[in-house]
């Protein structure tokens, strides 16, 4: 720390919270998810991951040294930053996808946008945006878990391009898609070990309920109702396939409720977690792809500050 | 009112001599144009048919033409290709309006005894980097030589030899399933009748 | 101004897309190879040249009322026949470039040089004025499609540099990439600007 005397005035509290401890409870709720990620997909998974968070931590390095900025990579929060690009891609990606990937998240989105807390959009989903713009086939390549990578590996489906039609595969069982035996993104695919993680950094304080509860509520009422195409039958099984399936984990407890890039209001972020969850079901059941929590997440981190302005709380005695 | 019409005059002074101006390069292009465009077409026609620079192509009569839209309303032109004096085939170019980004039209060159010599994407929108490399030669080469009596299908997988599947793009399926229609329409329409 | 200072001026300290951010439409649209981009870029100069050169030639006779008409009549003009010379004479140009040519009439550049400097300057000058904004102007496009083309195709003007094994990012032939390219230049010469200027 370097400044013990501070002049400023109240109200003064004492925490013991830092963007490192924050950072770090991440990490640690992280956690289960990389070691699943590392159980389903082996040896390329800890490659990528380590990939990931290095080339991340060096890019922020880097950055601050050219721009004459002081060096943060201590707060962990790069390191945060390279672990959510390495849980967005796929784990048949080359060593190149999470260099550029994590690169791409700190230079361009957070540091050249002011760095820590100024970033408008959340790095890593804008990071695995532009990955998945620039590199299609490689960014969709599955493998299901405990395959290898070679060159003649079936290409296998996700669960949700399984539910959209685009694949004629049998659907996973419930039981695989709960424990993240699945086809997918490194972190992706183990939405149990995610809500693991998730709980964790709600007991912590770290984020709060509105925005992953909101979100995931609205996906679950919409699969309830509404199947592909926005045909209208009720089906519980699809719905609890929607949920977990896919990115809704990852990116409801980790993604959306990134501090910089979410409303801060209560009011707010409920209307945000609405949102995100109203603009994945509008992708996944009409929209031309199968996945949409990156694009929501994307486009509600646009809309955040708009939020933000029209759910200010009223100041009493304010003249107008 | 005096300034107004004052100003109306000059406007139209400027407009008028514009006019002049454009009019005389329209008239000294114009000819030019038309042959540069008409090039480029039978460039392509040539092309597909595999004939060479000097051989002539030439469209069908226009009646005939008509006869075929009424049935095939996707059909753009059809085109007689010859070497020397004799008819060596087809490039009948249709369009599809299935496309990722919209409509794409090819132009299909078939021989007169039933094979398609080769294929030519000659309009699309396409996304670059996807449906795009519809135009490129590793796509386009795989019609040639598929025979015009069955129906050509797309696959994902490598299609089996001599048969009429065409393997398609990763991550261009639909731009893939356009052009393949295109070619398809073409196909019919050569087996309709033109055989003379 | 002196004259050398008049053409220096359009290419490096007011460039009309790095400086002034003018014809940004053409410049993130055409500029997804360097040919493109540079073909472009001469066109527009073409225009430009030719509009100054007319506009300041009838400066003393357009009344100052109706000189927004007469300025977009000059300019259309100058377009159209471009865009008939390159039908006629450079039609693959003409054909990628497609509906941007006519576009070239409301790129704010050339309106901009008309109303700032071709309506208040001797011919030559405007002339010069003109070279000096179209040469600027080309400069920065080639150098955005140099970009484009090379991170997002793997070729400069036309040229495979990779091989084979290098997979291009698709994202930089799409409009993000543009977008992103832009940036990242623009930022790039503010950021020498201001180097130079705390080492004077």
């Amino acid at each position: 720390m370097d400044n013990n005397l501070i002049a400023s005035s109240s109200p003064h509290l004492r925490s013991n919270e830092t963007i490192s401890r924050v950072m770090l409870d991440v990490l640690i709720a992280l956690l289960p998810a990389a070691i699943g990620s590392i159980w389903f997909f082996g040896l390329d998974a800890v490659i990528l991951i380590s990939l990931a968070i290095g080339a991340a931590v060096i890019s922020e390095w880097i950055c601050q040294r050219v721009m004459n900025r002081p060096v943060s990579i201590n707060d962990l929060s790069a390191a945060v930053t390279g672990l959510l690009v390495a849980f967005n891609i796929p784990p048949t990606a080359p060593w190149w996808i999470p260099v550029i990937g994590s690169a791409f998240a700190i230079i361009i989105v957070k540091q050249l946008f002011g760095g820590l807390g100024h970033n408008f959009m959340n790095p890593a989903l804008a990071a695995r945006a532009m990955l998945l713009a620039s590199w299609p086939v490689t960014m969709t390549n599955w493998i299901q878990p405990g395959t290898q990578v070679s060159a003649d590996a079936v290409s296998s489906a996700t669960t949700l391009a399984i539910l959209s039609g685009d694949s004629k595969a049998a659907l996973p069982s419930l039981t695989d898609v709960f424990f993240g035996n699945v086809a997918g993104c490194l972190g992706e695919t183990s939405a149990f070990l995610l809500i693991i993680g998730g709980i964790y950094l709600l007991y912590r304080g770290v984020i709060n309920w509105r925005i992953p509860f909101t979100y995931i509520a609205t996906v679950a009422v919409f699969t309830l109702v509404f199947g592909e195409a926005f045909a209208v039958d009720l089906d519980p099984t699809r719905m609890i396939y929607h949920i977990l399936a896919g990115g809704l984990m990852l990116g409801a407890f980790y993604m959306a409720t990134d501090y910089s890039s979410s409303p801060i209001s209560a009011r707010g972020q409920v209307i945000f977690g609405i949102g995100c969850g109203l603009i994945t079901i509008v992708i996944r059941l009409q929209g031309g792809y199968p996945e949409g929590v990156s694009y929501a997440i994307l486009l509600m981190n646009l809309a955040a500050p708009l939020i933000d302005k029209y759910t200010k709380p009223k100041v009493f005695g304010e003249v107008k | 009112m005096r300034e107004v019409i004052k100003l109306g005059l000059i406007l139209l002074l400027i407009c008028a001599v514009s006019a002049v101006v454009l009019g005389l390069t329209n008239w000294l292009t114009g000819d030019g144009i038309i042959e540069v465009e008409e090039n480029l077409s039978s460039e392509a026609r040539k092309g597909v048919l595999k004939l060479s620079d000097t051989d002539i192509v030439k469209s069908i009569d226009e009646q005939s033409l008509k006869d075929i839209q009424a049935e095939y309303e996707n059909v753009l032109e059809v085109y007689e290709g010859y070497t020397g004096n004799n008819l060596a085939g087809y490039a009948i170019k249709t369009v599809d309006f299935g496309g990722y980004a919209g409509a794409i039209e090819v132009i299909t060159g078939i021989s007169t005894d039933g094979k398609i010599i080769s294929v030519k994407v000659v309009n699309h929108k396409e996304t670059p980097g996807l449906g795009a490399n519809i135009t490129g030669e590793g796509f386009q080469s795989q019609f040639e030589g598929k025979n015009t009596q069955e129906e050509i299908i797309r696959t994902k997988v490598s299609p089996k030899p001599d048969s009429s599947e065409i393997q398609a793009l990763g991550g261009a399926t639909i731009s893939c399933d356009s052009v393949i229609r295109a070619v398809n329409t073409a196909r019919e329409v050569f087996n309709t009748g033109l055989l003379k | 101004m002196s004259l050398l200072k008049t053409f220096k001026n359009g290419i490096g300290k007011e460039n009309p897309v790095f400086v002034q951010l003018l014809g940004m439409c053409p410049a993130l649209a055409v500029t997804t190879t360097a040919i493109d981009g540079m073909g472009m870029g001469l066109a527009t100069t073409a225009v430009l040249l030719g509009s100054n050169l007319v506009i300041s030639l009838m400066r003393n006779f357009i009344p100052d009322k109706i000189r927004i008409p007469s300025f977009i009549v000059v300019i259309a003009t100058f377009v159209t026949l471009i865009d008939m010379l390159m039908n006629a004479y450079a039609i693959n140009l003409y054909k990628s470039l497609g509906l941007f040519i006519p576009l070239i009439v409301v790129n704010c550049l050339i309106l901009g040089r008309a109303e700032s400097f071709a309506s208040k300057n001797k011919p030559f000058k405007s002339i010069i004025d003109g070279l000096g904004m179209g040469i600027g102007f080309t400069l920065a496009l080639t150098i955005l499609g140099i970009v484009r083309e090379l991170f997002g195709a793997g070729s400069v003007f036309g040229l495979d540099l990779f091989g084979k094994s290098f997979e291009p990012a698709l994202i930089m032939i799409l409009p993000p990439g543009a977008f992103i390219a832009l940036g990242i230049l623009v930022a790039l010469l503010n950021w020498f600007k201001n180097k130079k200027a705390t080492r004077a």
